[in-house]
């Protein structure tokens, strides 16, 4: 038996617009100190690491360890629904095989969905160790991402021990991005050395539309290795990606 | 149904364990690892089962790498080559992998309607990949393939002897502790034509739940041809005497459950003429079908083997007393109805159209309870049939519809002019 409430059901709509970016179907692990979720896409490029602990719902009860395969699309369009005001709740009986939202808000909507038997694929854990971080504003990033795909579908990221930059070459010009220790984006930096690779945009775009549930992100990363980007939900909860980087051209 | 397919449990995990095409292998090890960004792709072609997926595996098995696969089961048109292929030969792999191959498999597979723009998506993303890209084709001389093998260094995969096959097999009876008479491997050999993959397939089939195999064994088999007609497959499936010929029949199929579950339906009656035979069959295919329904309703997959057991065994061995004959099987005349009606099916859908709009009802209910009112009144009262129609805004084939016969339809034609 698993039933999850959140005050605010447009919270769980953009977790779910996040994570449908990279998959279509996958499992959500409920567990009894919380929900997570894992998966990677079909190209092994990006993986998203999802959690939202037991207290950053209004109410949680879980009694076991239960997994959750929902087609991600159709969870989206029923999100689609909320209205702001609603509350979200989730509940899950072993007899119905049906996970129910339930949107109570003038009125009170009950979808359910079928559950899918999603054959989990074993993911590495992502251990990688990072030479560079940078604490930003979410809304940075997405002007950042925005800025650069004027010029480009790809973009580098430098983290030096006083800025970060994002550099997007195409064959129209370039676009830099600079955000200095004295900018308001810049929250906290740190780099043993000046880190740098290239991720494609596309991935980053559709990753920081998260970025509307989250206040700030957290951007690590070393030289010609994977981007992990941490946004952190507010209430508690985060959701994590690692994107690996494009391998530069001669 | 056993767990793994030997066809993994025992696939190679090194380029020197693969049989017959060592060499090739070899080569694309070779390719592989001197890969450069500007380099050409990688067209492995040989007859099916001959080892060119395997070896794919093989090579990235033993350089650490990685392999993002995309086979027939995948759509391969231009939106999904490019999102899944394309993106894949472009960057690094996340973690632990030294690096990776992108493996677009049996590309003969692509089909002109599916997968349209697949092979130029293919092609682009071979000219742009940073990382090797590996095709496989049984036919690459095949003209479609001709600007694509321009982009490509080619590998020969040659067919299997019979000796090759009998060699694989024997190992992988030794190590499953099956004893195998020489005639049996060798008969399962020479079915597979050089194929390993089937013939390993076939091996394990006979070797389920045993572990002695005869030559008396070797009917089950019949004779190996992949995608057989529904004709053969019925006739094999209402021929059949035991239960595991019956589920081998309806495995051969190359068409979808629920069509063959129409095909079956139809046909049942001529192979059995007893009412009790007739009323055993029918209820085991109606019992196959509401598990295929559960299937549809839940996604629940594992009820499949209930549903296939059902409406073949169940079916097949239904008949005990009426004897097996040949006969012509029909086309399931369902489909054939729905088919010849589907015109005057799409003008009722658009009277109901018609009418919902006016009377502010669903389609259904203005085909089922207002239909058979309005053509009452057009066949009986035509001036009024005449209002009605163009308050309605029928036009003249639709009001011929509605009344069925020319003459009334023909006066309220006229009146409306």
């Amino acid at each position: 038996m698993f039933r999850a409430l959140l005050s605010d059901a447009r919270t769980w709509t953009y977790i779910v617009d996040a994570l449908s970016t990279l998959v279509d179907e996958a499992n959500f692990v409920a567990k009894p100190d919380g929900l997570s979720m894992r998966a990677m896409d079909p190209s092994h490029v990006a993986m998203v690491d999802f959690v939202l602990p037991s207290d950053a719902f209004d109410e949680y009860e879980c009694d076991q360890e239960t997994l959750l395969g929902v087609n991600l699309d159709e969870m989206k369009k029923i999100m689609r629904r909320a209205r702001s005001g609603d509350t979200l709740e989730m509940i899950y009986e072993e007899a119905e095989k049906r996970l129910k939202l339930r949107l109570r808000g003038k009125t009170v909507r009950t979808f359910s969905i079928h559950l899918l038997d999603i054959t989990a694929e074993e993911l590495p854990e992502p251990s990688v160790e990072f030479k560079a971080f940078a604490i930003i504003t979410a809304d940075a990033l997405q002007e950042a991402v925005k800025d650069a795909a004027v010029t480009s579908d790809h973009v580098k990221i430098v983290i030096q021990p006083d800025k970060v930059t994002f550099r997007a070459m195409g064959d129209l010009g370039e676009v830099v991005v600079e955000m200095g220790k004295d900018s308001e984006a810049l929250l906290d930096i740190q780099a043993s050395e000046e880190s740098a690779a290239t991720y494609t945009l596309n991935y980053l775009a559709d990753m920081i539309k998260v970025a509307k549930a989250a206040d700030t992100v957290k951007l690590q990363l070393s030289t010609d290795m994977p981007l992990r980007i941490d946004f952190n939900l507010p209430g508690g909860g985060r959701v994590s990606y690692f994107l690996a980087p494009r391998i530069e051209g001669e | 149904m056993s767990a793994i397919p030997w066809t993994e449990k025992y696939a190679p995990r090194r380029v020197s364990e693969i049989v017959r095409n060592t060499e090739a292998a070899m080569k694309l090890l070779r390719l592989v690892k001197e890969w450069k960004p500007g380099s050409k792709g990688i067209l492995l072609y040989g007859p099916p089962g001959t080892g060119k997926t395997v070896s794919v595996y093989a090579v990235a098995n033993e350089l650490n790498y990685e392999v993002i696969e995309m086979n027939a089961s995948d759509t391969r048109n231009v939106q999904n080559v490019m999102r899944i292929a394309g993106s894949a030969a472009m960057q690094a792999p996340l973690f632990a992998k030294r690096g990776r191959i992108v493996l677009i498999d049996e590309i003969d597979g692509l089909s002109g309607r599916e997968d349209r723009g697949g092979l130029g998506a293919i092609i682009k993303v071979i000219k742009n990949a940073r990382v090797p890209v590996v095709l496989t084709a049984n036919d690459p001389w095949d003209p479609r393939f001709a600007s694509l093998r321009q982009y490509c260094k080619l590998i020969e995969y040659k067919r299997l002897t019979m000796w090759d096959v009998v060699k694989v097999l024997r190992s992988i009876c030794q190590k499953e502790g099956i004893i195998a008479d020489n005639e049996v491997l060798k008969e399962i050999a020479k079915n597979a034509e050089g194929d390993l993959r089937s013939a390993i397939n076939d091996l394990q089939a006979l070797a389920e739940g045993r572990k002695r195999l005869t030559k008396g064994m070797l009917g089950i088999l019949a004779r190996r041809d992949r995608e057989k007609n529904i004709f053969e497959v019925l006739r094999m499936l209402f021929s059949a005497k035991t239960a595991r010929m019956a589920t081998f029949a309806l495995s051969t199929a190359d068409v979808d459950y629920e069509m063959l579950m129409r095909w079956i339906s139809e046909n049942i009656p001529y192979h059995m003429n007893d009412v009790e035979e007739l009323a055993k069959a029918y209820d085991a295919l109606s019992r196959a079908d509401v598990f295929l329904g559960r299937i549809k309703r839940e996604q629940n997959w594992k009820l499949l083997p209930y549903a296939f057991e059902l409406m073949s065994a169940g079916v097949a061995l239904a008949r005990t007393k009426s004897k097996f004959k040949f006969v012509k099987y029909s086309f399931p005349s369902l489909l054939r109805e729905l088919k010849s009606s589907k015109e005057q099916r799409d003008l009722q859908k658009k009277v109901g159209e018609k009418i919902k709009k006016r009377c502010h009802t669903s389609v259904t209910r203005a085909i089922n309870d207002f239909l058979p009112f309005i053509r009452t009144i057009f066949r009986s009262n035509p001036e009024m049939g005449a209002k009605m129609a163009r308050w309605f805004r029928f036009n003249e084939e639709e009001i011929a519809f509605i009344t069925g016969d020319s003459k009334s339809s023909k006066e309220i034609i006229k009146l409306l002019r």
